[in-house]
């Protein structure tokens, strides 16, 4: 039975609410929360009828008035004084009793669904106030009974967790850049490792604990809930100019106090002249920092850190970071100099994570014996149960495997960088917990889900602070955590598992913008799980990238990596393919302009928009006599921009090696202990650098165009080409329509542009494959963009397949916007095409389809056929947005209500509302195929 | 024996409504029915057209430079130098050779229809085959009417046969008996037009009485051919209770369940202008979803398996 509302006359029932409301406001985070909403909400309550509304317009003020607003209400909630009472007393779950129409509303429902992650504080205040005015819930009142685990409803936790993880005002933490800087200014003159292991450790005994109701699994990157880190030895300089306008620039806002910002800036003044920016502008030959600097030819990502790596989570869950701090004191024992350095650094970083986690156990500890509900002090305890024991000892149970991975994950973030820190194949690493799980009855399925959705929110609090170039070039506030599940196992068996099932699931439910989700699909993936995944890209699941293992081990064998591991594969950031736990591939070391190449091809090294000469004179295309011609300028032209884009990387490898090396990943990564050498160093089994190439589409277009209508047809002369070029086509329209219309494009299954397409990729492949690394691998090729398309292309003047100067790029390996007219088997047959093997670094190919055609149970059969027809063609990665541009337009016009609207970016994910205006622009024009 | 070349004047790859799963449908130029509704007005006539788009057109008058016979019409811009959407070819002076769609830079002049070898349409469907393989799909020929090109059609079916494809001949039925016999042992499935069983209904809506069509229809169910009927739904033409009653009525009697409704759709009518064409648009409403769902309940209450087609 529940309880009622106490009282019947609607005078005395007001003033019971209008109490209610003040007490409400008195909270902090209540009061912030409906602050936000900016709107009137008109409550109607019936049985004694009341009326009264709260008006937050002003954004400053929360007005709570009796009656009717005068003005139009935003949204108006009616609902019975019962139900009132029976969701403030926790009787009551309120989504359910919107679902089942106990609360009715009218206008906007959304900014009432923004309130909702207050509701446990308001229902502890609303009981509080009920013992204080005196009103007793009733005897025989179904006491609010402590579930077990077991039974905990899974969906409500996570999506209260969404709900402030999506509507969270987003800010900076200072605190690594501060404990970072003090134990810097402590450490000059000691080894590179020891200090950034004494960094790390100084920053984990200080960063502030942070444990948010609700939660279940703990940890941060920063002391506060929904933060940024600053890396002021990375590219922190960059920011230094922007804090003022920070929190009110247009794209990615970030709050930071005035407190905070002075400090900060002072802190940053510290790393004058000290960071891998500077050390690396001294390193490089003065061309290197002048091409840095105009960024058309390309851009050095790893300036901003490494990071990027699959880490080794089956060792440190198997052994524990005490056993690996035995090993590496073990090995101290018998090494000198650099070496005996690099244990110790080992050591010290990893006691400096395993005393994070024993804070954590103290803090939830701390926080349990003050909690009031006694089914989160179970929670809490169980908390510092698993902080206690891991990271520093093998993990045992699924909740215990997850918190490892977290705190490892964060570690890591916090060490190198927050970007693509990954870990991989959760599904083969977490199923062993799982089943042990399940097999002793410590968890059912539900609640495994349950860990692993809150897992996924973790992930996705890991925001990334970047400066307003940086926030275009890599757009959508994402860390690229990126997890892959299926596949196969190191004798090519299929790895499908209940896991893989349950994390899809999770992920179907969640839609959170991390971790980035990729599926292997194989030859013997069970086609059931296939279809399953079929069935969550129909419905609608706006995060999901595919991998065809066949071309990616083929791409990994083709860079001498044996069979047996390079099936074990896992996924870095974007679509980077790596063997997990003894990679170090830094995939995503540079992005480099193949659009600008051709321009400087067809203008003898001179750019159009950068207009001096960038690279090689290679003649004046009046002369050139056929194709042969203009490819081999274009070659030339990569080739030395290649070149001068591998010594600005091997510069900065060395400076990564010299001045931030990671001893905390090199402690897990195969085989940086026993060789007694950092990751940055070369440390591990299999080192690549990964530059990728830009504008696949854009290049081959033109290439196609010139071929076409220059040298076969003779319709256009050179001339008139290079002339068009020059004016961006002013007044010549019809030239380029004909440029347009001609001539064959990429992305139609039309072999006279795709062997274009692939030769232009080819090209780049080759020059980059040429070169080994400072760390004694080989550079490797990606060709996929993240949103530099849009940054080179505004770099690039007119190019010959018709496009207009400044413009985007393409992006991927995706066709070049619109131009794919024979819809997307077409389009998948020319991606299949470009020769995948040279491509070790990865590729992402964008489709993006409407999702009307998709409805009903013959959706996913349809995407599978796509599916099986393009694994079939040897494709390696494929990514579909399911989502109209009608809802993309109307989110662009009001982001409030498409808060949580996931999309695929351009081999991530991420919130659409998160996406720069530019990039918003940018998928609205993508080619949208019809069901 | 090489077929004579065929007229196609469409392939489209990745269609999902004409048969089972993913396939490319061929789309054959010429049609002995005039449809009022007709979605593909360009397939009506047996030869090329030229088709003028008036929407793509940026004025470059190239077509009037390069029409050798002096049929394209181009009267001076509008003030607001907005495109001019006039008609821009002299039907009575245009001999069809192209000339002015090769010249024209935006695709707004277009030759509809073009003649394929069998090799080279086959090898043209071959190309989706993986995505055939995946989805159960394969190759439709439709039209326009594509039994008009009975020996094309027979050699192209037979060559998708011999790889493996699946074949659905879409058609109006409107073919002697002989024709249809010989292309049946390449073909899988047909998709049966019924527009009307009222013979003066039929000559009414189509320009031709039905007795071949349903005499066809009552044949090839004999012959044990998998056939779907299809039936358009043309708000106030082939939608009145009667004529819907009668359809269900013989297809029931036939012994088919499955069957097709394609809703009304003003979609084709846009392609009218654009050629010389003897339809007239209908400008006819939308039917509504409640009206699409109360027509298919009506055929599930006679017995039948009814799949609404292109979404409402």
């Amino acid at each position: 039975m529940m309880t009622t509302f106490p009282y019947k006359d609607s005078a005395q029932a007001l003033q019971f609410a209008l109490g209610y409301f003040d007490r409400l406001q008195a909270d902090a985070d209540i009061r912030a929360t409906w602050l936000k909403l900016r709107a009137i909400v008109q409550l109607k309550m019936r049985d004694p009828d009341i009326q009264a509304y709260v008006d937050t317009r002003s954004g400053t003020q929360m007005q709570v008035r009796a009656g009717v607003a005068a003005e139009p209400p935003n949204v108006v909630i009616s609902l019975t004084a019962d139900v009132f009472h029976q969701i403030y007393t926790g009787q009551l779950n309120v989504i359910m009793a919107f679902a089942t129409g106990k609360i009715k509303t009218r206008g906007n429902t959304g900014l009432v669904m923004r309130t909702t992650w207050t509701l446990p504080a308001a229902i502890r205040i609303y009981r509080e106030y009920l013992k204080e005015i005196g009103v007793k819930e009733e005897k025989g009142s179904k006491k609010i009974k402590i579930p077990t685990r077991q039974s905990t409803v899974s969906g409500e936790r996570p999506m209260r967790l969404k709900e402030r993880f999506l509507h969270g005002e987003r800010q900076v933490c200072i605190e690594r850049a501060r404990y970072l800087t003090e134990s810097y200014r402590q450490t000059e003159g000691q080894p590179a490792a020891l200090r950034q292991a004494r960094a790390l450790r100084h920053i984990l005994n200080h960063l502030t604990m942070n444990i948010a109701p609700d939660e279940l699994l703990v940890g941060g990157l920063t002391g506060k809930s929904l933060a940024a880190a600053v890396y002021p030895e990375c590219a922190g300089q960059r920011i230094l100019g922007e804090l003022p306008t920070l929190e009110t620039r247009q794209d990615n806002p970030f709050h930071i106090g005035p407190e905070e910002r002075r400090e900060l800036e002072e802190m940053l003044l510290y790393w004058r002249g000290k960071t891998l920016e500077d050390y690396a502008r001294s390193a490089w030959p003065p061309q290197v920092a002048d091409y840095y600097d105009k960024i058309a030819p390309f851009i050095l990502t790893e300036i901003g850190g490494i990071a990027h790596q699959l880490l080794n989570h089956e060792k440190v869950l198997q052994l524990g970071l005490e056993k690996i701090v035995a090993e590496a004191r073990q090995r101290r024992g018998s090494a000198a100099g650099e070496q005996a350095d690099f244990y110790e650094a080992v050591e010290e970083a990893c006691i400096g994570v395993i005393e994070w986690a024993g804070r954590y156990a103290a803090e939830a500890g701390r926080q349990a014996q003050i909690e009031v509900d006694p089914q989160r002090r179970i929670e809490l305890e169980r908390i510092a149960k698993v902080c206690q024991r891991v990271p520093a000892m093998p993990a045992r149970t699924l909740q215990e495997a997850l918190q490892t991975v977290l705190f490892v994950h964060y570690a890591a973030q916090m060490e190198s960088y927050v970007s693509a820190i990954s870990p991989g194949r959760i599904d083969q690493f977490l199923h062993p917990y799982y089943a042990a799980d399940l097999a002793a009855g410590r968890l059912d399925r539900r609640a495994a889900r349950e860990l692993l959705e809150c897992f996924y929110l973790k992930l996705s609090e890991s925001l990334p602070l970047f400066d307003s170039d940086a926030t275009v070039a890599f757009s959508g506030l994402t860390s690229w955590a990126n997890t892959v599940i299926g596949g196969t196992d190191a004798n090519g068996l299929d790895a499908t598992n209940d896991f893989s099932y349950l994390a899809l699931e999770a992920m179907e439910r969640m839609r959170t913008p991390q971790p980035n989700f990729g599926v292997r699909l194989h030859a013997n993936t069970p086609p059931e799980f296939r279809n399953r995944v079929c069935q969550a890209v129909a419905g609608g699941i706006g995060n999901l990238q595919i991998f065809n293992d066949e071309a990616v081990i083929g791409a990994m064998i083709e860079r001498n990596i044996p069979l047996a591991e390079a099936r074990t594969y896992g996924i870095i950031g974007c679509v980077e393919p790596a063997v997990p736990g003894c990679s170090f591939t830094s995939s995503d070391a540079a992005l480099f302009n193949m659009g600008l190449c051709l321009e400087l091809a067809l203008n003898n090294g001179c750019g159009r928009i950068v207009t001096e000469p960038i690279g090689p004179a290679t003649g004046d295309p009046r002369s050139f006599a056929s194709m042969d011609d203009v490819v081999e300028a274009y070659r030339r032209q990569v080739a030395y921009l290649v070149s001068l884009m591998i010594d600005g990387l091997e510069g900065l490898a060395r400076v990564h090696a010299a001045h931030k090396p990671t001893p905390f990943v090199s402690a897990f990564t195969d085989d940086c202990l026993a060789q007694g050498k950092d990751v940055t160093a070369g440390g591990a089994r299999y080192n690549f650098t990964g530059p990728q190439g830009v504008g696949t589409a854009t290049v081959g277009d033109s290439l196609a165009a010139i071929d076409q209508l220059v040298f076969r047809e003779k319709r256009v002369t050179m001339e008139e080409l290079l002339r068009a070029l020059d004016d961006d086509f002013e007044g010549q329209e019809p030239l380029r329509q004909l440029l347009i219309n001609h001539a064959p494009k990429y992305g139609n299954d039309d072999d006279r542009a795709d062997a274009w397409a692939r030769l232009a990729a080819e090209i780049y492949c080759q020059e980059v494959g040429k070169y080994p690394t400072y760390r004694g691998g080989r550079y490797q090729p990606g060709l996929y963009s993240v949103t530099m398309h849009i940054v080179f292309g505004l770099l690039v003047g007119a190019t010959p397949d018709g496009r207009h100067a400044r413009t985007t790029l393409s992006q991927g390996v995706s066709p070049a916007h619109g131009r794919d007219q024979h819809g997307p088997t077409a389009a998948l047959r020319s991606a299949s095409k470009l020769n995948q093997r040279l491509v070790g670094n990865g590729l992402a190919l964008n489709q993006r389809i409407n999702p009307k055609g998709l409805a009903g149970p013959q959706g996913a059969g349809i995407l599978d056929g796509l599916l099986g027809g393009y694994l079939a063609l040897g494709g390696m990665q494929l990514q579909w947005e399911i989502v109209d541009r009608a809802t993309l337009l109307a989110a662009q016009e009001r982001p409030e209500e498409y808060r949580d609207l996931v999309v695929r970016v351009a081999g991530y994910s991420a919130l659409f509302t998160d996406l720069s205006r530019a990039v918003q622009d940018e998928m609205i024009n993508r080619m949208e195929h019809e069901i | 024996m090489e077929a004579k070349p065929g007229l196609i004047f469409d392939v489209q790859r990745f269609s999902l409504h004409d048969g089972p799963g993913i396939r490319t449908v061929v789309f054959f130029k010429g049609c002995p029915l005039r449809c009022r509704w007709c979605q593909n007005p360009e397939g009506l006539l047996p030869f090329p057209e030229i088709a003028f788009q008036a929407e793509r057109c940026i004025n470059a008058r190239a077509c009037v430079r390069a029409c050798p016979c002096d049929a394209i019409v181009y009267p001076a811009e509008k003030d607001d130098g907005a495109p001019n959407t006039a008609k821009r070819i002299r039907r009575a002076a245009c001999d069809r050779c192209g000339l002015c769609a090769a010249a024209c830079p935006s695709g707004a002049l277009r030759v509809v229809g073009r003649y394929y070898s069998v090799d080279e349409l086959s090898a043209e469907v071959l190309r989706d085959q993986p995505f055939y393989r995946a989805s159960g799909g394969g190759v439709t020929a439709s039209g326009g009417e594509a039994m008009l090109q009975t020996k094309f059609l027979i050699a192209f079916f037979r060559r998708c046969k011999e790889h493996g494809i699946h074949t659905a001949l879409e058609t109006c039925g409107q073919v002697g008996w002989e024709r249809l016999v010989g292309v049946l042992p390449y073909c899988d499935l047909v998709l049966f037009d019924v527009k009307a069983i009222d013979p003066a209904r039929h000559r009414q809506l189509t320009g031709y009485e039905n007795t071949l069509i349903l005499d066809n229809l009552c044949r090839l169910v004999a012959d044990g051919i998998q056939i779907i009927p299809r039936i358009p739904l043309i708000p106030t033409l082939t939608t009145t209770p009667q004529n819907l009653d009668d359809i269900a009525l013989f297809l029931q009697s036939l012994g088919l369940t499955a069957v097709h409704l394609l809703p009304y759709h003003r979609l084709g009518e846009d392609k009218i202008h654009r050629l010389d064409s003897p339809l007239l648009p209908l400008s006819l409403p939308d039917l509504s979803l409640d009206e699409v769902s109360m027509i298919a309940n009506r055929f599930r209450q006679a017995g039948l398996t009814p799949i609404s087609l292109h979404g409402s």
